[in-house]
């Protein structure tokens, strides 16, 4: 077992304690703000080396979003660990009750390749925020970035109690075979079944964040090029490879018709005529992933865009048409910067079809009818979802991020990290006098010692007057 | 299988049809539930009798007071326990809708135990309901009778196909994990939690598991020994020892060892009499097969007081083992039964060294009179709840997660815990369709302006005070109008 050295190691100084003072985590919190701040420069250039992702993007998402939670955990962590006081009841009202949090131990984090900094460091605050120790583990595929982690992550926290381990399929397998006390996998959902099943031989409660189609549904009243724009940027943000993306929308043959200039417009706008030449449209992270996109691409009709090239593994923003729910581009989650269109007949269509899905990871809904972004809403059923907009609801850190089904289990951001990596402990701390008062309940019973047992615990009905 | 594939896809269908969604549904079911507990009393306690030897006190405080207590919860909270949970927001999700909202995950499995068959699997499914989902309920076969009146009585009172009971042993249980679930919720031990978590993740299946462990019972010198041990002597000797967060072990300073055992001998001879055989209040060892492995963990063992046993009724009696060796048989496995060892340990931190030692426990329990040495002991351990100064109490708290950690299990449940772990917390964000101008800023062509107004508007805090939010409220729309100039 390769691993087993440094799971001790980390064992060892949680053990110890060190991890738990608040002073010490917000050491640790504030080292990370400093990496944020000082290898900026490295960060983007990683970044655009993996997978050209612009500058802009590498900005927004890797370096400001990061440091959102890092100051929201900052600016609220000394109230997030203090003890949670409870109602109590009438046997405890003298009692303190109060619910602990308390760290886990020896976390392990894996991170995925397409926001390789943002989908590591959030974890990351919420698992050092809770007083653990953390083992993470970035993405070979991203590796620009796993050198930039393995290398200078670390430097800037405790070696005692955080560790960076490199490595593929093979190390991740021998990695899990060890005992943690969380692990916090961001993924694919047949590796987060490998994940689970790992972490069921030492019980090890897990929180995985998989994937995913996620539907969009456009309804015919809205404001077709707000919508247009909308879309565009939450399908082709980071050439299309983000869990949350609109991965395929729903809507009328008539709205289809009038998308298609909207759609066109927009991607000019952003990207300009030739978008392989805009410093601000990413690429596709790896060959193997490319041709798995570029697959894709023979489903429906090509709309706008299509154009691929294999040595810079560019694939241009495109949209498809027509698509049948039997062509390729609907069987997997697309993960590149193609948008595929489903005509359907009504709403009605619209819901059977997301509904005889897998549950996703988001669900989107377009209209200036409130009512119909209710409707879709209420009778579907996905991690999160976001009305007139797309990719928007994780920005927001106190909503909690996580899917359902098979796009996941779990949730974080924000207070929802400190308490996923936190054990809620109930704790009730007796008096110890007043002993008489427990006398109702030791035996020998008797009828009287169970009628005044009743009394005492009968919770009444407050009298409603309405069936709500 | 093949049943069980139909059971559950007729629960499936049932859900999918939405009829449980409705509040009114959920209420009316839960009502019925209340109805089943208080016309079917003197069926349920019978069964218990029959099953654990449980006299009616016990099974009516243990089991059914706390049934009805959760569904008078359950009835009175649900309006607002599953009403949209607004969030706060950020500058720029302002003049937006965010909420959370409560949604049921679909069809849930329920796995009970036979120590307290009753209200384990009562309670889950009490949550489950009031969270809107379908339920199968699987109680344990072990506790058979129990398990027969759930099986009959549930189809009476409530709804057939969103929560059928299946009944069964390893085989049935087995077939049922194949089947795709939305939530596990089971109790039980370690090693078969292990089992159910694999069924699970091959659909990715959320679970909640509460298993067991050695709880241990810390009494430190300074505390009222006579308390205290009759405290403890309650909690590990209700229901015969088998008690999931029943006090395992007892660990003192070998000064007080004798005290502690003269104490708990007066408490039991107050609470069973002379011939505790023949007390009408003291359970039964569940079955031949737990009786034996009881039996075993008494070798080579120094039997302070107790011992007596009676393999035909399955009867131990309340017995205290001294000096105890941590090395022993009886320091390897949960107990869960009559028997209760002493180790002696010479300071609170060697007692805290031990218990850190072992597996993390469902319970840790600490007797003191000094404040601080509870809080340390409490800061200085893990477990899945405490209760300090008494033992077993914190399971009464409903406002308290009641749950394990490490290998005495993940998630927890009771009174809005319950609704919570079978619900799905959906993020929802409702933007305006108009109102483009602001999006600007983040759309390309990229240019350093856009990241100074993404860092403005993204940094930004909303302040407590009204004034703040007026002041931001301001800032914001004199921001959306400039970038809706420079960029629109």
């Amino acid at each position: 077992n390769p691993y087993a050295g440094l799971v001790s190691h980390l064992r060892a100084a949680w053990l110890s304690g060190k991890t738990r003072p608040l002073e010490y985590r917000v050491a640790q919190l504030e080292a990370l703000g400093r990496f944020l701040d000082e290898k900026k420069e490295e960060i983007l250039e990683a970044m655009a080396k993996d997978m050209g992702k612009p500058p802009f993007e590498a900005e927004y998402t890797e370096i400001l979003l990061c440091k959102n939670e890092l100051h929201e955990t900052l600016n609220n962590l000394s109230c997030w660990v203090k003890d949670k006081h409870v109602d109590k009841n009438l046997v405890t009202k003298l009692d303190s009750a109060f619910i602990r949090k308390d760290p886990y131990g020896v976390v392990l984090i894996i991170a995925p390749w397409n926001y390789p900094i943002y989908l590591l460091l959030v974890p990351l605050i919420g698992a050092i925020a809770a007083g653990n120790c953390v083992m993470v583990k970035p993405s070979e595929i991203s590796k620009s970035t796993e050198r930039l982690v393995a290398d200078t992550l670390s430097c800037y926290l405790d070696k005692d109690c955080f560790a960076v381990v490199t490595g593929g399929v093979q190390e991740t397998t021998r990695l899990l075979e060890n005992k943690f006390d969380y692990i916090f996998f961001t993924g694919t959902p047949p590796v987060g079944r490998i994940v689970m099943t790992a972490a069921a031989k030492h019980l090890t409660p897990v929180t995985l964040e998989l994937g995913g189609k996620n539907p969009c549904y456009v309804s015919d009243s809205c404001d077709v090029q707000n919508v247009a724009r909308r879309v565009a940027w939450g399908r082709f943000y980071n050439a299309g490879q983000t869990c949350i993306a609109p991965d395929y929308l729903l809507c009328s043959l008539e709205m289809q018709e009038k998308l298609m200039p909207a759609l066109r417009e927009a991607i000019t706008e952003f990207y300009g005529p030739n978008p392989r030449e805009c410093p601000d449209f990413g690429r596709i992270v790896g060959d193997k992933q490319f041709r798995r996109v570029r697959a894709l691409l023979c489903s429906g009709r090509v709309a706008i865009g299509g154009q691929t090239d294999e040595k810079e593994r560019y694939i241009a923003p495109t949209v498809l048409v027509d698509v049948q729910l039997s062509d390729p581009v609907m069987q997997e989650e697309i993960f590149g910067p193609i948008l595929p269109i489903v005509p359907v007949a009504n709403l009605e269509e619209a819901i059977d079809i997301i509904n005889s899905r897998e549950r996703p990871l988001a669900v989107y809904a377009f209209s200036s009818n409130s009512k119909v972004v209710n409707e879709v809403l209420e009778r579907t059923s996905s991690g999160g979802f976001c009305g007139n907009d797309t990719l928007m609801h994780v920005t927001l850190s106190s909503l909690p991020f996580g899917g359902i089904g098979s796009s996941g289990l779990g949730m974080y951001h924000g207070k929802f990290s400190f308490d996923t990596f936190s054990h809620h402990r109930g704790c009730l701390h007796r008096n110890m006098g007043l002993e008489p008062l427990n006398a109702p309940r030791y035996p020998p019973y008797s009828p009287r010692r169970l009628r005044v047992v009743r009394a005492a615990s009968e919770v009444k009905r407050r009298s409603s007057c309405a069936l709500l | 299988m093949e049943r069980m594939q139909q059971v559950v896809g007729r629960a499936r269908a049932a859900f999918n049809s939405g009829r449980c969604r409705s509040l009114d549904f959920r209420m009316q079911q839960l009502k019925a539930l209340e109805r089943m507990v208080k016309e079917k009393e003197r069926e349920i306690l019978a069964a218990l009798k029959a099953d654990l030897h449980k006299c009616g006190h016990n099974a009516y405080s243990h089991e059914i007071m706390g049934v009805l207590g959760e569904l008078a919860l359950a009835m009175d909270k649900l309006p607002s326990w599953a009403a949209p949970q607004p969030v706060k927001k950020n500058l720029l999700t302002m003049r937006d809708e965010a909420y959370i909202h409560m949604e049921p995950l679909g069809v849930v499995l329920i796995i009970g135990a036979w120590n307290y068959p009753f209200v384990l699997v009562m309670q889950p499914l009490i949550g489950a309901i009031a969270a809107g989902n379908a339920v199968v309920v699987k109680p344990s076969e072990i506790s058979e009778n129990t398990a027969q009146l759930v099986a009959d009585l549930l189809p009476q009172y409530l709804d057939r196909d969103l929560y059928p009971v299946v009944t069964g042993g390893v085989p049935e249980t087995t077939a049922l994990l194949t089947q795709r679930f939305d939530h596990i919720l089971y109790t039980g031990n370690s090693a078969v939690g292990k089992i159910v978590m694999a069924a699970a993740a091959k659909h990715l299946t959320p679970v909640t598991l509460e298993l067991g462990g050695k709880s241990p019972c810390y009494i430190d010198k300074d505390c009222d020994l006579a308390v205290a041990c009759r405290r403890i002597t309650w909690g590990k000797y209700m229901n015969c020892g088998q008690t999931c967060i029943a006090p395992d072990y007892i660990l003192c300073d070998p000064s007080i060892q004798s005290k502690v055992v003269e104490h708990i001998k007066a408490t039991l001879q107050e609470f069973y009499g002379d011939d505790v055989k023949s007390s009408p209040d003291y359970e039964r060892v569940i079955n031949k097969r737990h009786f034996k492995r009881i039996l075993g963990l008494l070798e080579g063992q120094k039997i302070a007081h107790g011992g007596e046993t009676d393999e035909a009724s399955c009867f131990i009696a309340p017995t205290i083992l001294t000096d105890v060796s941590p090395d022993s048989k009886v320091m390897e496995e949960e107990i869960f039964g009559p028997v209760l060892p002493i180790l002696t340990v010479k300071s609170v931190d060697e007692a805290i060294d031990y218990i850190n030692r072992g597996e993390k426990p469902l319970a840790l329990y600490v007797f003191s009179n000094n404040k601080q040495l509870i809080k340390r002991v409490i800061s200085e351990t893990s477990s899945g709840g405490v209760t300090g100064n008494d033992v077993i109490m914190h399971f009464f708290l409903s406002t308290l997660p009641f749950g394990g950690v490490g290998n005495s299990g993940m998630g927890a449940y009771h009174g809005k815990h319950s609704f919570e772990t079978f619900s799905h917390r959906r993020s929802c964000l409702i933007k305006d369709l108009k109102m483009e101008g602001m999006n600007s800023i983040r759309y390309p062509p990229s240019s350093q302006k856009k990241v100074d107004w993404a860092k403005f508007f993204l940094l930004k805090r909303i302040n407590k005070g009204r004034l703040g939010l007026a002041i931001l409220t301001l800032l914001g729309i004199v921001a959306a109008v400039v970038i809706k100039v420079s960029f629109g």
